[in-house]
């Protein structure tokens, strides 16, 4: 109960610090932050209990539903070639990288795929879990690093770039 | 009262997904449920700040939580490969914007958004935030992880 308690406090002080300090991303970086600096100091890692968690994602779909109009179709529709030429510009780029990371550093084949592959940190180490020949410590903690610098790099690139001339 | 409608939406979309089984089921869920309802008339009543900021802090706590002194210790003997990992993704990540900007004409922002290698609900939420339509990063993000989920599995049992 203490620990519960100990792991919201942290992440209600850490999400307002961030938005009060003005950090990009300030609410997610600053409650990761706090959270993850007082599970390695106390061993405290309670996760957020399952229908938060999904509340969470519930309200972030509120969000993006929200921004649907009558034109949300046609956009997507227009769309789709480009999105198909990246996701297959991505494939082949993890293909390259997952050789690269097998020949260089001697990472097995199947962990240098799932560790170079940007799928959910959930999905790659229940994949790596379920394969022998692979290292889901390695697998889970490539992707965690991954996630953590997007979610913390990101909004420094968006303010980065809130001023540049964009051609959409 | 057209807050109260979305939400209800997204709420029964979010469980139908998330009782399927789909990778970010609840979230594209919820999308769809509450954009079947806001592309149907003006969105009065946006969400509260404060629910917003919740939900934030959850996603930040969840991340948060992962954070464990053994994946701490692997990094040491893992930072050749993720820091090859991290050029590599970013350098693609970021190419790949370029050409959605220079070809496809889509915003600058939500091109880095989209083509950013995850996670699908932090980029969203931060691209919330930011002001940018959300719906082209999301299919993205989720057309990226429907191609990951059916292809690298069978894939890496291959390669086994």
């Amino acid at each position: 109960m203490v620990e519960v308690a100990g792991v919201v406090a942290a992440a209600l002080v850490g999400g307002w610090l961030g938005q009060r300090l003005a950090l990009p991303g300030g609410t997610i970086v600053g409650a990761l932050a706090a959270v993850a600096a007082l599970g390695l100091a106390a061993g405290w890692r309670t996760p957020p209990p399952e229908p938060l968690r999904l509340g969470a994602f519930v309200v972030v779909g509120v969000l993006l539903g929200e921004s649907f109009d009558a034109h949300t179709r046609t956009s997507l529709r227009r769309a789709a070639v480009p999105m198909a030429a990246v996701v297959i510009a991505m494939a082949a780029a993890v293909a390259a990288l997952a050789w690269a990371l097998h020949a260089a550093f001697g990472l097995g084949v199947v962990t240098a795929l799932l560790a170079a592959t940007p799928g959910g940190l959930t999905n790659m180490v229940a994949v790596a879990l379920s394969i022998g020949s692979s290292d889901p410590l390695a697998v889970g903690t490539v992707h965690l690093v991954r996630v953590l610098v997007v979610v913390t790099a990101m909004p420094l690139v968006l303010r980065w770039t809130q001023h540049r001339p964009s051609s959409g | 009262m057209d807050l109260l409608q979305r939400g209800i939406a997204a709420l029964i979309g979010a469980v139908v997904l998330e009782s399927a089984g789909l990778p970010a089921g609840a979230l594209i869920g919820a999308a769809l449920g509450a954009g079947v309802v806001a592309s149907r008339g003006a969105v009065r009543t946006p969400t509260p700040r404060w629910v917003r900021l919740a939900a934030f802090m959850v996603l930040g706590w969840l991340l948060g939580s992962r954070v464990d002194a053994d994946a701490l210790a692997a990094i040491p003997d893992l930072a050749g490969p993720i820091v090859v990992i991290l050029v590599v993704l970013g350098a693609a990540s970021a190419a790949m914007s370029v050409g959605l900007v220079r070809l496809a004409g889509w915003p600058l922002r939500t091109a880095i958004l989209a083509a950013s290698p995850g996670g699908i609900a932090e980029i969203i939420a931060l691209g919330a935030v930011a002001g940018e339509a959300g719906e082209r990063i999301a299919a993205l993000h989720l057309l990226r992880l429907a191609a990951i989920l059916l292809i690298v599995p069978p894939l890496a049992l291959m390669l086994d």
